[in-house]
């Protein structure tokens, strides 16, 4: 436990620091436009996560590694989590054809980008469409967004991609009507 | 209190200067570091070259693909090695700053503390408290220092102690000398009295005659006697003061009405509260300064006595327009038995002092040649908890 909450706190220390005084520009990612979905009774949310594969990324993807953006969707009421789902989207870059694959957990599509702008615009957008709310009721929705380690073989070196977002997680939470 | 800037303040602003002009260095190496990796980062761009390549066959594809990859990943391995600089370098600069800012905390204490010290110890010098011993420890400059101030100290005590000593005896000196005169005074006529009443023994009618005028004048010596004994007992033992609660204005008008037919005496009196003091000490203390204050002044020249209340005391002036003390004599005006009056024993102000003192307050004169002289003491309002201390 005390483990866990030292971690906590340099964790913290490192993302104010590098807020305040770090001179690495990176990127401001945040969830906006939360669009909700009524079909048959299903639930939908469509939203994007803006301002988030800016700066540096290109560079990464074109490593031809295959990275994922994970997605956490929570949907809670009245304290109970009634819906928990994670999933990623994978971008892999193909240098012969100079462009990227993206696998979408959250439609479960692939798309092929051919312009590094094509593939922030559909890297960004997050559609999913929730299997079991059909009640009428209020809901909390958060939604929060986060990426892992990359690793590189040539030279031993792990690269936290969480840097290119200032070690700032992306979060969004909002109430949502159903009815 | 008024802040004053010390040696510490004058250390830390030499500190932040340098401090902030070395951060500044240490920030600039690290942009320009930054910077030359961003140039040779940029330079990299082998994706054309392997483009125009010919591509016969597919294991020539695998190649170039494989080429491109390790390309790129060296480049995004050149970038993320910036990105951690850029984004990890304040921690080496906080690190060197959290550093160098406690070893300087740490200097400035080994540095200022013993200054300090010193500068504590002079001020408890200045008091009169000469026996001071610090401790010799630290930086040797500053132990040495300490070395000196020490014997400095010890030095300072023994000169005040063979000062104490030779003024005890100058005070006993002058004190012998004043009761063997005060003694000697009333023996002469004692003397020439009973020589007067052996020359008229013979003649039984002059001796009858004078006897009665004689044994007056004896007797009358004799009481001088006994006064200036008294005087004496009184000074030389303990004084315990038995204080109550009682008016100081009624007894001060009670006192200035005796002298009131004789003397101006001008009062102005702005309360009306009680004091917690020793009701005799305050009348002798009173009749003695007032005594004096008349002695002092011509015989048409009026006498100030005031009582007003200050900071929550109460303070009692008695001021003379008369002849005033010469400067050299004011610190001796407390000694017992110095005095410049003709027929003064000298013991009035000594025992006005140890009356005031007694009772826990403390006596100001302000005095000068031909213009007068104004004592000036303070005493306790009573209250509800006076008895109880």
């Amino acid at each position: 436990m005390f483990e866990s909450i030292g971690n906590h706190i340099l964790k913290g220390i490192i993302t104010f620091g590098l807020l305040v005084f770090s001179s690495y520009e990176g990127n401001d990612a945040s969830f906006r436009s939360l669009r909700v979905n009524y079909y048959e009774g299903l639930i939908g949310i469509e939203l994007n996560l803006d301002g988030a594969f800016e700066n540096d990324f290109e560079e990464i993807f074109k490593t031809g590694k295959s990275i994922d953006i994970w997605f956490k969707v929570d949907v809670s009421s009245q304290g109970v989590v009634l819906e928990e789902e994670l999933f990623s989207h994978n971008v892999t870059y193909d240098p012969l054809l100079d462009s990227y694959l993206l696998k979408r957990g959250s439609t479960d599509d692939s798309i092929i980008c051919s312009s590094y702008n094509n593939l922030k615009e559909e890297l960004s957008l997050i559609i999913w469409d929730f299997r079991r709310l059909r009640s009428v009721d209020d809901y909390d929705l958060s939604i929060t967004a986060y990426m892992e380690k990359i690793y590189f073989s040539e030279n031993g070196d792990d690269f936290n991609l969480m840097l290119l977002w200032k070690n700032k997680t992306p979060r969004f939470k909002q109430k949502i009507r159903v009815n | 209190m008024r802040y004053r800037p010390g040696i510490r303040s004058y250390f830390i602003i030499v500190f932040i200067v340098i401090f902030g002009m070395s951060i500044v260095f240490i920030n600039n190496y690290f942009l320009n570091q930054q910077e030359e990796i961003k140039n040779s980062y940029e330079n990299i761009d082998a994706t054309k070259l392997i483009n125009e390549l010919r591509l016969d066959t597919s294991q020539d594809s695998l190649l170039a693909k494989e080429l491109h990859n390790n390309i790129n990943t060296l480049k995004a391995q050149t970038k993320t090695t910036l990105i951690k600089v850029k984004s990890y370098s304040w921690m080496i600069i906080s690190l060197i700053a959290f550093t160098a800012f406690f070893f300087f905390i740490f200097l400035i204490m080994k540095f200022s503390k013993p200054i300090i010290e010193l500068q504590k110890a002079t001020e408890l010098i200045q008091r009169g408290f000469y026996d001071i011993n610090l401790p010799e420890k630290g930086i040797w400059e500053l132990k040495e220092l300490k070395k000196s101030f020490n014997t400095m100290s010890k030095e300072l005590t023994n000169t005040q102690e063979k000062l104490v000593e030779s003024e005890k005896q100058a005070i006993w000196k002058d004190l012998s000398r004043a009761l063997a005169h005060e003694i000697k005074n009333p023996l002469t006529p004692i003397q020439l009295t009973l020589q007067r009443l052996e020359e008229k023994y013979d003649d039984k009618e002059k001796f009858y005659a004078y006897f009665p005028q004689a044994t007056e004048v004896i007797h009358n010596e004799i009481q001088n006697l006994l006064s200036i004994s008294r005087n004496f007992s009184t000074f030389a033992k303990l004084v315990v003061p038995q204080k109550s609660a009682f008016s100081p204005k009624e007894t001060l008008l009670n006192i200035i009405e005796s002298y009131s037919s004789d003397f101006q005496i001008n009062t102005a009196f702005n309360t009306d509260k009680m004091t917690y003091f020793d009701q005799d000490h305050f009348y002798q203390i009173i009749t003695n300064l007032l005594q004096n204050a008349i002695d002092a002044s011509q015989r048409k020249t009026p006498i100030d006595v005031s009582l007003k209340e200050e900071h929550n005391l109460l303070i009692v002036c008695i001021e003379d327009y008369g002849i005033g003390i010469e400067r050299e004599d004011i610190s001796r005006i407390y000694n017992p038995y110095f005095t410049k009056k003709t027929n003064g024993s000298g013991i009035g102000l000594a025992l006005v002092k140890k009356f005031i003192e007694a009772n826990g307050s403390t006596i100001f004169v302000n005095s000068q040649v031909g213009i007068g002289t104004k004592f000036r003491f303070s005493m306790e309002i009573y209250n509800e908890n006076s008895d109880s201390r």
